[in-house]
């Protein structure tokens, strides 16, 4: 069944009550990155590596995930099998962040040990707009 | 003439502890009547001897170890920026030596001569009151004479300051640290040709390399976020063809990107700490705190942006 046509009340309620094989077709794959829109919590799940050849797409998909019409929540970005996030996608992070920040901004849940040691020595007050989630060593 | 700005940052040239303290003493106390934030960043036996001075006022000033403080002028830089940025509207008031028991190489005296002048750049429009104290008997001569061209100021064996005509302007010092040769690449580096923005071929061959050579594991990712961002500004701006080398000499592992295009870095780039991420010049800032020391040389022949890592 496709995903994006169901409530996230109704998939909840479906998942309770099935054994649901969850193969959410990404927003984009080209073999190194990865982007799937996740519902519980609501954002986006990050795959793979972001270089300057994925810029575009990367800001495309961050863009249409978080101009959730009617949606409260913050956007969750899950960076788990995020093998490599290069300065700039950081930097376009840091942007796209502050003009979510209507109250909201950016969660990061699971950044590798590599990306929350960069964040830190960049200085997390550099990202304005983006919160620490689940799994970061330092809080 | 420039205007005199409002920041204070003095040289004090000394030949052992009793002549510190004679500066030391004063300048601390003044900061204390007026509450400004004060840190002491010494090596151990100064910091005892001003303990030992100030009683019980030094629970006013705060003392940092100098060795843990100064690893790397870019991160002392930023480390300073943050103090005054959560100061809260109180001065900020500095005395600091660094430790030179430990015998650093020729490039880490070059960089903390670059670091003292890039206070002037950066603090300039604070009203920080900084001390750099140097003390003649341990610091190595060229040292001590360079505090003369990167300090407006400068107290040499007295209480009063005393008149200084060897200030050298940021940029110009910068620029002049940059006229210094890089180690050249030598004939058995291993190389890879770049020419898409498409690196995850390149972060794969450094890593690889780099482990091989022996840079421990924690700091291979720092390096590739580093190599990373100077592969992608050359695939962008340089001019092809664009190869990336790498090498180990001694204990340092090197790695190189070199261009045939030309780029104008002045003496400032990217040794400013940005505001924020949004700001122009965090790549190439952070580039330069990721690793150990990042170096450019820009010039006819082409671009070369040339990465050490201590192994």
């Amino acid at each position: 069944m496709d995903r994006r046509r169901c409530a996230p009340e109704a998939l909840s309620a479906l998942q309770n009550h099935h054994e649901v094989l969850v193969e959410v077709n990404p927003e984009y794959d080209d073999g190194v990155l990865r982007m799937t829109r996740t519902y519980a919590p609501y954002g986006l799940r990050l795959e793979g590596e972001i270089d300057g050849a994925r810029h575009q797409a990367f800001t495309q998909t961050l863009t249409s995930v978080s101009d959730p019409r009617d949606r409260a929540d913050q956007v969750h970005l899950e960076l788990a099998n995020l093998r490599f996030m290069d300065l700039v996608a950081l930097n376009l992070l840091g942007s796209h962040a502050l003009r979510l920040t209507r109250g909201k901004g950016l969660v990061l849940d699971n950044p590798s040990p590599e990306l929350e040691s960069v964040i830190e020595m960049v200085g997390f007050h550099r990202l304005p707009g983006i919160a620490k989630g689940l799994g970061w060593r330092r809080s | 003439m420039t205007a005199a700005s409002p920041l204070l940052h003095q040289a004090l040239l000394h030949g052992g502890t009793e002549e510190f303290l004679d500066a030391a003493v004063p300048f601390l106390h003044e900061g204390l009547a007026t509450d400004d934030r004060i840190l002491a960043v010494l090596p151990h036996d100064r910091q005892e001897a001003l303990r030992d001075v100030l009683g019980r006022d030094g629970a006013g000033v705060e003392f940092h170890d100098a060795t843990a403080f100064y690893r790397h002028p870019v991160r002392t830089i930023a480390a300073y920026h943050d103090v005054l940025r959560l100061a809260g509207g109180r001065r900020v008031r500095a005395l600091a030596e660094l430790d030179w028991s430990r015998r650093p190489q020729a490039w880490e005296h070059r960089e903390w001569g670059r670091y003292e002048s890039l206070v002037n750049a950066v603090f300039g429009h604070s009203d920080a009151r900084v001390i750099c104290s140097y003390d003649r008997t341990l610091a190595p001569p060229p040292i001590v004479e360079e505090a003369r061209r990167t300090h407006p100021g400068l107290f040499d064996g007295g209480r009063y300051p005393a008149y200084n005509d060897k200030y050298v302007q940021p940029e110009r010092y910068g620029a002049g640290c940059d006229r210094l040769p890089l180690p050249e690449v030598p004939a058995d580096a291993e190389r890879l040709a770049l020419a898409s923005l498409d690196l995850a071929p390149m972060r794969s061959f450094l890593t690889g390399r780099a482990l091989r050579m022996g840079l421990p594991q924690d700091r291979v990712g720092p390096l590739v976020m580093a190599a990373n961002e100077i592969a992608t500004n050359a695939v962008v701006h340089g001019t092809p063809p664009i190869e990336l080398r790498v090498w180990r000499h001694g204990r340092v592992l090197h790695c190189e990107v070199a261009d045939v295009g030309l780029w104008h870095p002045d003496g400032l780039t990217g040794f400013l700490p940005p505001e924020s991420a949004v700001s122009e010049g965090f790549g190439l800032w952070s580039a330069r705190i990721l690793v150990d020391l990042l170096e450019i040389r820009a010039g006819h022949h082409g671009t070369r942006v040339q990465l050490r890592m201590v192994c």
